[in-house]
């Protein structure tokens, strides 16, 4: 019996790529900058954002979208803050964009600025996927050891920003800032590092100051942006 | 999990593909798998075998066909192989580099017993 190969030539992720990017479109026409927060488990991500969130107060509208694998623990502590939802996934070791978009319809987002979407904690499986965010940050804590760019380099290589927390702890943990530094030009020389101890609110002025600079960076791209025919 | 649910992917899309060119009986998928695509081939490969058992659509082979990450040097365009995660040109020590290949999850093609070949129009 003879065999035909039929040429398909199908890219597996088209759909969801067109998925993420109209979304990512839709965000942007409303002014509103989506970031979405990768790390290990205790990094520190949902501290960052109780403290990003303490420090802009009434002056900027955030909300966050909390991802876990099970309980609501992380939106219990962020909710005093700002408005928060908490997305359960059951056991999945990522966000997927339909929960994602799921969570943003529950919020009340008619003056949102910043959208949070704080992943489920894992340096691998969420690095494959694109939640429609404008930008993706890593947060690397300086108890998790100064090796990890090199061992995940997919995370690092396709976040913007890289923020560098517990660094109160750094006295007391054998953790190189210089090393790490060098080890994640090796893998993204472009990426934006910022040190921080969200914990004790140290580099937080920074932080919201990167963040609102890159909203402003948004906004002036979807003014200059051709109108589409 | 994550290659479990890609394998699902896949023969989903096997599926389409051969109802939308009506192809009835598909004996292997050649997929092309980008080393930085975050999904490792030994592990997608057991987990499609094991959804083309568990949904009785045997016998269907993957065959992988994965390709090596390499990018360009914005500096010098010098394209190379990025060995070992090393975003950094070879030739000038430049890091701005972008990736140009290696990162896809792709259907390539399926192979197909020509006896239900029924047209591809």
């Amino acid at each position: 019996m003879s065999l035909t190969s039929i040429a398909l030539n199908e890219d597996l992720a088209a759909r969801r790529k067109r998925d993420a990017d109209e979304w990512r479109q839709q965000l942007t026409s409303r002014g509103i900058l989506c970031v979405n927060l990768i790390s290990s488990p205790g990094a520190g991500k949902t501290a960052l954002l109780e403290a990003t969130a303490r420090h802009w107060g009434a002056r900027r509208s955030m909300a966050v979208l909390v991802g876990d694998i099970a309980t609501d623990r992380d939106a219990q502590r962020l909710a005093p803050w700002t408005p928060v939802r908490q997305l359960t996934t059951g056991g999945a070791c990522h966000l997927a964009l339909p929960l994602v978009r799921q969570g943003f319809e529950s919020l009340d987002t008619k003056r949102l600025e910043f959208l949070f979407v704080e992943n489920v904690g894992n340096l691998v499986c969420p690095a494959s996927h694109d939640l429609g965010e404008h930008l993706r940050v890593v947060v690397l804590s300086v108890t998790e050891g100064d090796d990890k760019p090199g061992k995940y380099p997919k995370a690092f290589r396709t976040s913007d920003a890289c923020v560098i927390n517990k660094c109160d702890l750094l006295p007391f943990v054998p953790f190189s800032i210089n090393s790490v530094t060098d080890d994640i030009r090796l893998v993204h020389s472009g990426m934006t590092l910022l040190q921080t101890s969200a914990w004790k609110e140290e580099g937080i002025a920074a932080w919201c100051s990167y963040l609102e600079l890159q909203r402003e960076r948004l906004l002036q791209s979807a003014t200059e942006a051709p109108r589409p025919a | 999990m994550h290659e479990r649910t890609l394998a699902g992917q896949l023969i989903d899309q096997i599926q389409r593909a051969c109802r939308e060119r009506r192809l009835e009986r598909p004996v292997a998928a050649r997929v092309i798998l980008g080393e930085f695509s975050g999904v490792e081939p030994q592990l997608l490969e057991i987990a499609f075998s094991e959804l083309v058992h568990e949904r009785g659509l045997g016998p269907l082979n993957l065959v992988l066909e994965v390709v090596p990450l390499a990018a360009r040097c914005t500096a010098c365009d010098h394209e190379f192989a990025v060995s070992r995660f090393r975003f950094v040109c070879p030739c000038c020590g430049g890091s701005d580099v972008q990736i140009i290949r290696g990162e896809d999850l792709c259907l390539a093609s399926l192979t197909i017993e020509s006896s239900s070949l029924k047209g591809t129009a």
